[in-house]
């Protein structure tokens, strides 16, 4: 699975370079990003702009990574846009996630925050 | 305009969902399609087959999954996802109707899946499942015009 991971202070922003997040490689997300909670990262912009599609197994492991950032943490969602920001809709969880509309305004959300 | 009338078939994992996924957005978007409707209906079919790898056949693989696709641009686009596993039992039909998203875990609840057929019912105009001897049938349509 192609990501890139830039650090700003305290705060990662994980971009996912993959045109899909599916049944298929959502195991793999959900993997990497605990591996990066495992190493200390707390606070994470998971950047899915470049991601055109994503089915409701790839959400799980989302929900799942905002169980591993816990409470001590934060997550935001970045950049979603067409059928993937329709299923944050669709499924109500646009109200469990904080969504921003890319990654410099969950930059500034963060900092806020 | 006239109908297309396309089939496909793929093995049952996980892994082959997107060379169907890919496909139908490519129909559609052939067919010049909204990019909105073709979004909706790619992930209505990816969340038909993944469930069908995932309960008609407990993710065993080495059993087909057929996709027949029939579309008139003008007006309708239906997805028919057939399978040979268990059928989708009776009371989970039931529940709710197309459209409205009675099926869907409360989000309060952090749920990390369930989401599949209720997606399906929101995101299709109309359902039918039926059972047969040539198997499982789900019919999904989605009006164009």
């Amino acid at each position: 699975m192609k990501l890139s991971v830039h650090t700003h202070e305290e705060l990662t922003v994980l971009k996912v370079l993959e045109p899909r997040l599916d049944a298929a490689n959502a195991p793999e997300l959900r993997l990497r990003v605990s591996e990066m909670i495992g190493a200390g990262t707390q606070r994470l912009i998971l950047d899915v702009s470049a991601v055109e599609f994503m089915d409701s197994s790839s959400l799980g492991a989302v929900v799942s990574i905002l169980k591993m950032v816990g409470g001590s943490g934060d997550l935001v969602i970045a950049g979603a846009h067409g059928i993937v920001a329709e299923l944050f809709k669709l499924t109500r969880m646009d109200r469990v996630f904080q969504m921003a509309a890319d990654a410099d305004s969950a930059l500034d959300m963060m900092a806020t925050a | 305009m006239s109908t297309y009338n396309i089939r496909l078939f793929i093995d049952s994992q996980l892994a082959h969902v997107r060379l169907l996924g890919s496909a139908v957005r490519g129909i559609g978007q052939e067919l010049d399609l909204p990019t909105e409707q073709v979004g909706q209906i790619e992930l209505m079919l990816v969340e038909a087959v993944n469930n069908v790898i995932e309960h008609a056949y407990d993710n065993e693989t080495g059993h087909d999954v057929h996709v027949r696709v029939e579309c008139n641009p003008d007006d309708q686009l239906k997805v028919i996802i057939s399978d040979r596993g268990h059928p989708i039992p009776a009371a989970q039909l039931q529940r709710g109707s197309a459209g409205d998203d009675a099926l869907l875990p409360e989000p309060e609840s952090l749920p990390e899946g369930g989401w599949g057929l209720g997606l399906i019912r929101m995101l299709a105009d109309s359902l039918h499942y039926e059972c047969n001897q040539d198997g499982n049938h789900l019919h999904l349509c989605k009006q164009l015009a």
